[in-house]
């Protein structure tokens, strides 16, 4: 039992950690100021990826490949961003960052360059992709039996019939599925629902 | 017109490709390993403070250990207790030596000490009557304390 005179002494230390508040963005233009933390671009990520993939999308036709695309130009851009250069224009920059990535994939397949194919960046083609986002998320909120019967009537091309038979209920009932779906995904696409908010910067 | 023109071509083109659980941003974002980045970097941040730490509380106590002199006899004080908690060393000490040593230490004195000669080594924090009863125990012997 040989009594350890150690010596008790306590040390503070601390881990500077990366507490950044989140910053206001302009509704839709995509502005964001030149310094950015990595939660004010988590943020913008994750708004900001479904358009981006769907746009991708128009260009490479899967979703698999626009995915990628789309993850390579935000790591990518994260990287510039944290060696000090300034984007002034966040959106836009990753918009064409994806443009012409996917294009560069598409004429590498193919061998020839598509550049000219596919429209410059615009704001209407932001517009569009925002859009296709809200459209493809409005489907994913559909209620699921809902959604099954309006996919199988409108992407798989069934017959009402058809899908009565296959899900065993009355065709009655799949077109009332089919209106409601309608009803639901126009109400998405209001002018009310365009609007993109973000949280407030400190 | 126009608008209703790009909501049917938006509306064609997405019902022609949706496939649910695509574009998750939150699958994306872990997918990318961003969060994780910077999350690594704390934690090598971390695991290098604690390892400073480790080093300097390593040399305080290697500065700081106590001799190893034989037979020393150091005293600390427990506070919870009203017993007086004395530390004490032998390195093949007669037991007269030890019994000698325990009396000046402790302030008392001992009785029925053995002629016989034993040689002890023990390194013992405790009280004097909890010693020698340990003593006792291991030696076999019937040493007291004089009240």
């Amino acid at each position: 039992m040989f009594y350890n005179n150690v010596f008790k002494h306590s040390v503070d230390y601390s881990v500077c950690t990366n507490q950044c508040n989140v910053l206001s963005l302009r509704k839709l233009s995509g502005y964001i100021p030149m310094k950015i933390s990595l939660r004010q671009f988590e943020l913008f990520f994750k708004t900001s990826y479904m358009p981006l993939g769907i746009y991708a999308m128009r260009i490479l036709g899967t979703i698999e490949e626009s995915e990628d695309t789309v993850q390579e130009a935000f790591l990518k851009t994260w990287e510039i961003l944290e060696s000090g250069t300034e984007i002034s224009n966040l959106k836009a920059y990753l918009y064409r960052t994806v443009r012409n990535e996917a294009i560069r994939r598409v004429s590498s397949k193919q061998n020839f360059s598509h550049t000219d194919e596919y429209p410059e960046i615009t704001d209407e083609v932001i517009d569009t992709a925002e859009r296709d986002a809200r459209l493809w998320n409005a489907i994913d909120r559909l209620p699921t039996r809902c959604r099954e019967v309006f996919l199988m009537s409108k992407r798989d091309g069934l017959k009402n019939s058809e899908i009565a038979e296959e899900l065993g209920i009355s065709i009655k009932t799949v077109e009332n599925q089919i209106t409601k779906a309608f009803h639901l995904l126009r109400e998405s696409l209001s002018p009310d629902r365009g609007k993109v908010f973000f949280l407030p910067f400190l | 017109m126009q608008d209703k023109e790009r909501t049917d071509s938006s509306f064609g083109f997405v019902v022609r490709h949706y496939k649910p659980d695509s574009f998750s941003p939150s699958k994306a974002w872990k997918k990318i390993g961003l969060s994780r980045h910077n999350w690594m970097r704390l934690h090598y941040a971390a695991a290098l403070a604690i390892g400073i730490i480790m080093a300097a509380s390593a040399t305080l106590f290697i500065v700081n250990r106590p001799t190893t002199d034989k037979n020393e006899i150091s005293e600390t004080t427990e506070q919870q207790t009203s017993k007086t908690v004395k530390k004490i060393e032998f390195t093949d000490a007669s037991l007269l030596e030890v019994i000698k040593s325990i009396e000046a230490c402790y302030g008392v004195s001992i009785d029925n000490v053995p002629e016989e000669e034993y040689r002890l080594t023990l390194s013992y924090e405790g009280t004097a009557e909890d010693l020698i009863a340990t003593i006792n125990e291991i030696l076999g012997t019937q040493m007291s304390i004089k009240k």
